[in-house]
């Protein structure tokens, strides 16, 4: 329960400003929310919900507005997202992911940087080499937005664990690299019966799926055909196709978790960024 | 007739220059692998005209077929 006078101190903290359109709003700066929870004994994000409730846009979202109404942000801090990988794709999905204010986010990762990540992976960088890639994106998340909870798993999940991991969540992201662990992941989706947000990166070749509930996942298919190497093992894995899949990927979780319907449900966006072509794919 | 080829990633070096492909009438998705010198191991999921095929589907002119490996990484 929130302290009972957290409604007058988020009014009593908040100033007057303006959205980037013009119109008037009243928003709550970041020192402010840290300030309340402090004196108040609550977690910064009951402070923003709070904020919130009252039409008062934490600072901090406000170039979030109009994207996403007041209500949608306040779904967004109410929502868990479970984010399996914190390599290329986990990273770029990360930073959206805490940046937009997805209150809780369970990641798990049981690798550690190494040279080879720097290419592309944004939590990756010289001083992080050999560093549990779960322990620097909890850093990252920490020091990009503290109302954020993000719990850390610094272990490889095994479909228990993955099964643990989505427990209670409201949407299960895949950002794990290679075939092996994926079907495990379709799975516990499916068990949970939470929608699962799924992409691959091949060279400048990438797809980005969302899978219901008890549908197929075209990424699963895409990567259990064939009998020769994944492209990836050809081609790479260069850091402009795994952002952008991080970045498409993280625009359906948000839209999923703000309580909007998927706009890949069922279908797959395959983009060739060779020739900046792209097709939506419908898998049944 | 004659379809409409795409292919990706590893496999976008077997395409036509115009990326067009002239196939027997009654031809399959198979014959134009074939025709592409795409090896069937080489190729994870096919598209005729953005959604899913198998390689005895038959071919209509003007089809678009993609041509997509296994592709995983992240």
């Amino acid at each position: 329960m929130p302290p009972p006078d957290i409604a007058q101190a988020v009014r009593d903290a908040a100033v007057d400003g303006t959205y980037p359109d013009g119109g008037a709003g009243r928003f709550l700066p970041v020192a402010a929310v840290d300030t309340l929870a402090r004196e108040l004994g609550c977690p910064a994000r009951e402070v923003e919900r709070a904020a919130l409730a009252a039409g008062t846009c934490p600072l901090r979202y406000a170039r979030n507005l109009r994207a996403f109404s007041l209500e949608e942000q306040a779904r967004l801090l109410d929502s868990t997202a479970a984010l399996i990988g914190l390599g290329g794709l986990g990273g770029g999905l990360l930073e959206n992911l805490v940046r937009a204010g997805v209150g809780t986010v369970r990641g798990a990762d049981g690798d550690v940087f190494d040279e080879t990540n720097l290419n592309r992976q944004l939590l990756s960088e010289i001083a992080a080499l050999g560093v549990p890639k779960a322990v620097q994106a909890a850093k990252r998340a920490a020091a990009v937005n503290p109302s954020v909870t993000f719990v850390a798993h610094n272990g490889f999940l095994d479909a228990d664990g993955m099964l643990a991991l989505l427990d209670g969540a409201d949407v299960a992201v895949d950002a794990l690299g290679g075939l092996r662990d994926r079907p495990a992941l379709v799975a516990a989706a499916r068990t949970r019966g939470i929608p699962l947000v799924t992409g691959a990166v091949a060279g400048y070749t990438a797809i980005v799926a969302t899978v219901l509930p008890g549908a197929c996942s075209p990424v699963e298919m895409l990567a259990s055909g064939g009998a020769g190497p994944s492209a990836e093992e050809v081609l790479g894995c260069p850091s402009p196709a795994v952002m952008a899949v991080a970045a498409l990927q993280a625009c359906e979780v948000i839209r999923l978790l703000a309580g909007r319907p998927p706009a890949l449900a069922g279908k797959a966006l395959l983009l060739d960024l060779e020739t900046m072509h792209a097709d939506t794919v419908a898998f049944s | 007739m004659n379809i409409t080829v795409r292919c990706l990633a590893t496999l976008a070096g077997q395409v036509p220059p115009d990326g067009r492909l002239a196939l027997p009438d009654r031809a399959t998705v198979g014959d134009a692998a074939d025709a592409l010198g795409l090896a069937p191991e080489a190729v994870a999921v096919i598209l005729r005209n953005g959604g899913p095929v198998e390689r005895d589907t038959r071919l209509s002119p003007d089809d678009t077929l993609s041509f997509i490996p296994p592709i995983s990484g992240g």
